[in-house]
C-alpha cells in the first residue's frame, strides 16, 4: 500500500519519500491555508514544519497504525501550527486539542527554551558536536535523539556486537563532555 | 535498569510510571546523575536543531525545484504566447498588405455589354442583369446572369458574375466562376486572369496571384498590362 510504503520511507529517512509527500500535498495545503490570515511564505514555512513533524512522528512509530490518510494527518498538523502561529500573534485562541500530534522534539523552541536558557551553552554543544567525529556523532544521535536500542545500532552501523557498540558510545560521550567543557581542545 | 537507557527514555518522553519514579529517585540521590541531565537535554536539543535545519534545507531544495519547474512551465507558456502574438502580427500584416493591394487595384469590370440609357424601358433578362449590375445590386445581377448562363454560357457573362461575387465579398465563389467558366480561348481570358489575381490577393495567396499575373502577361491582350507588371514587382 502506498501509505505504508511512504511511512516506511520516512522512518528510514529516504529523501525520495520525503520529497514525494512534500510535493503531493503542497498545493492543496497552500490553498487550504488561504482561509487563514497568514502570508503565502508563512504557509509554505508551516507546511514544511508540518512535513517535518509528520516525519518525526513516523520515526517514533506513531503512524504505524494510522487509520486516516496521510494527507488528513498532515493537514491537521499544519492546521495546529497555523493556530500556534496565530496564537503567538494573539490573533486566535487555540480551542482544539492537538496534544497527541504535537511533537515536543521538533517544535523544540518552547520546551527546550525553558530547560536550557543559556544560549552560550547551546552554542558550545553545537560546536562540540561539530568537532566530534562523524562516527561518534552518529552513535550518540541514534541512541539519545532517535532512541535506537543498542541492538538496532549494531545493525545500522555495523558494529561486531552490542558490547562494542556500548563501549564506543561511552567513549564518544566522554569525548563530547570534554569538548563541551573545554571547547578549545579537540 | 541501565541509567543510560533511563536517560534515553526520558529524552524520548517514553518513561513509564515506574521508570519515571526511578528517574526521580536517581535525581534525588545521585548528584552526578542530576548534574548530567542538562547536558543530555542540551545534546538532544542540538540534535533536534541539526536535524530540523537539515530537513528544512532538504525541503527547501524540493520547494526550489517545484518553483523552477513551475517557472519553466510559465516560461514555456509565455514563449508560446509570444510566438503566437508575433506570428499573428506578421500574419495580419501580410494579409493587410495583400488586402491593400486588392483594394488598390480592384475596380469592377465596367458594363460594356449592355450600356444603359437612362429612362429606357427594360425588357430582356440581359437588360435586367446589367441594369442591376450598373446600379450595384449585385445579388440581383447574379440571379439574372445565372439565368443567362444557363441559357447560353458565355465567358463574358461569367466575368460579370465573378465581379458581382467579388463585390459581395464571395471571393472563393468568384474564383470558381472564373476558373470553371472561362477558357484560355475566350476573348476575355486576360481579364479573367486579372480578377483571379485580385481574388487570390484577397485570400492572401500570393503564389497563385503571381501565377495568374504571369498568365495575364503572356497573353497578347493589353488589358491591365502595366498594372499587372507593377503588381508583379510589388509581390516579389
Amino acid at each position: 500500500m502506498k501509505k505504508q510504503r511512504l511511512i516506511i520511507g520516512l522512518k528510514e529517512d529516504r529523501p525520495e519519500a520525503l520529497r514525494e509527500i512534500y510535493l503531493a500535498h503542497r498545493k492543496a495545503f497552500l490553498r487550504y491555508a488561504k482561509k487563514y490570515p497568514i502570508t503565502t511564505s508563512m504557509a509554505e514555512d508551516v507546511y514544511q514544519d508540518a512535513i517535518i513533524i509528520l516525519r518525526d512522528n513516523a520515526r517514533q512509530g506513531k503512524l504505524d497504525n494510522l487509520r486516516s490518510e496521510l494527507r488528513t494527518y498532515l493537514f491537521s498538523i499544519g492546521k495546529y501550527l497555523i493556530y500556534a502561529h496565530l496564537r503567538k500573534q494573539k490573533k486566535v485562541h487555540l480551542v482544539e486539542d492537538f496534544s497527541e500530534m504535537y511533537n515536543e522534539q521538533t517544535v523544540m523552541t518552547e520546551i527546550v527554551e525553558a530547560t536550557i536558557s543559556d544560549e552560550e551553552k547551546r552554542h558550545q554543544m553545537q560546536l562540540a558536536l561539530e568537532k566530534l567525529g562523524d562516527k561518534c556523532r552518529e552513535i550518540l544521535y541514534l541512541f539519545y535523539y532517535r532512541g535506537f536500542s543498542l541492538d538496532e545500532i549494531v545493525d545500522k552501523l555495523g558494529y561486531s556486537n552490542k558490547d562494542v557498540a556500548k563501549s564506543q558510545k561511552s567513549r564518544c560521550l566522554k569525548s563530547l563532555k570534554t569538548l563541551v567543557q573545554s571547547p578549545n581542545y579537540g | 535498569m541501565d541509567k543510560e537507557v533511563l536517560i534515553q527514555k526520558y529524552l524520548q518522553g517514553t518513561l513509564s510510571d515506574a521508570e519515571e519514579q526511578l528517574f526521580q529517585e536517581y535525581i534525588k540521590n545521585d548528584p552526578s546523575f542530576a548534574d548530567d541531565i542538562p547536558f543530555y537535554e542540551g545534546l538532544n536539543y542540538a540534535f533536534a536543531k541539526a536535524d530540523y535545519d537539515k530537513t528544512k534545507a532538504q525541503l527547501h531544495t524540493f520547494y526550489k525545484e517545484e518553483k523552477r519547474s513551475l517557472w519553466r512551465k510559465w516560461a514555456i507558456a509565455a514563449t508560446v504566447l509570444l510566438l503566437i502574438g508575433l506570428g499573428s502580427v506578421f500574419y495580419f500584416n501580410t494579409i493587410q498588405s495583400s488586402e491593400r493591394l486588392y483594394t488598390q487595384y480592384f475596380e469592377p469590370y465596367k458594363n460594356v455589354v449592355q450600356p444603359m440609357v437612362r429612362g429606357e424601358v427594360v425588357k430582356t433578362t440581359k437588360e435586367f442583369a446589367f441594369k442591376a449590375y450598373d446600379e450595384g445590386s449585385y445579388a440581383e445581377a447574379i440571379v439574372h446572369l445565372n439565368t443567362l448562363i444557363n441559357e447560353k454560357p458565355e465567358g463574358i457573362l461569367a466575368l460579370y458574375k465573378a465581379n458581382a461575387q467579388l463585390q459581395l465579398g464571395k471571393t472563393e465563389a468568384a474564383i470558381v466562376t472564373l476558373e470553371s467558366q472561362i477558357q484560355k480561348t475566350d476573348t476575355i481570358y486576360a481579364e479573367a486572369q486579372w480578377y483571379l489575381t485580385l481574388s487570390y490577393l484577397k485570400l492572401d495567396n500570393k503564389e497563385k496571384a503571381k501565377n495568374h499575373l504571369n498568365a495575364l502577361l503572356q497573353t497578347n491582350s493589353s488589358f491591365k498590362k502595366n498594372e499587372a507588371q507593377e503588381l508583379l514587382k510589388s509581390l516579389e
